[in-house]
């Protein structure tokens, strides 16, 4: 049992392969809506599709026609919150 | 601020040039998109129509529409920067 399986990091890495696979079923991770087989640690970009673009004139001010690309720099964080 | 004739006949041709531009770039990767090919297809002749009306109007917007036989219009006319739109 060295340094890794021993300590705080054995916490938190199972050396056993399965029971990791058990942990990160249980601990609480936003439920993505990957399939399964998804290999962690990669970047995924949601497939655009067609929607109803804007009107042209609003397009050209808005600088897209697709309401969901229209994402100005607010110079905070986009949340949606209802307070404010 | 109100625009003159000229400035919203200009601001047509830039409207449907920038919706051609986009949807270009959505058909790039989607390109069997029936939506999308068809709002293609409806904003091309939208676009040819507007460019096809400044023109008429006010003068060539790029050389190649030069279409005087006498004189090279544009050249003679000013230039589409030059005609106080912008």
């Amino acid at each position: 049992m060295d340094f890794f399986e021993s300590g705080v990091l054995g916490k938190i890495f199972d050396a056993d392969g399965t029971a990791m696979q058990k942990d990160s079923r249980t601990c609480p991770q936003p439920e993505g809506k990957f399939p399964p087989e998804t290999p962690i640690a990669m970047a995924y970009v949601p497939f655009q599709s067609w929607e109803k673009p804007y009107d042209m004139e609003a397009g050209l001010s808005r600088g897209t026609i697709f309401p969901s690309l229209d994402k100005p720099f607010l110079g905070k964080e986009a949340v949606f919150c209802d307070n404010d | 601020m109100t625009m003159t004739d000229k400035q919203r006949a200009m601001r047509k041709v830039q409207a449907t040039a920038f919706a051609l531009v986009e949807a270009n770039l959505y058909l790039d990767s989607h390109p069997t998109c029936p939506k999308g090919l068809e709002y293609f297809a409806e904003h091309k002749k939208a676009h040819d129509k507007a460019v096809k009306e400044y023109e008429e109007k006010y003068g060539p917007l790029t050389a190649r529409a030069s279409d005087n036989p006498r004189k090279w219009e544009w050249v003679v006319t000013p230039f589409p920067w030059e005609r106080g739109e912008s």
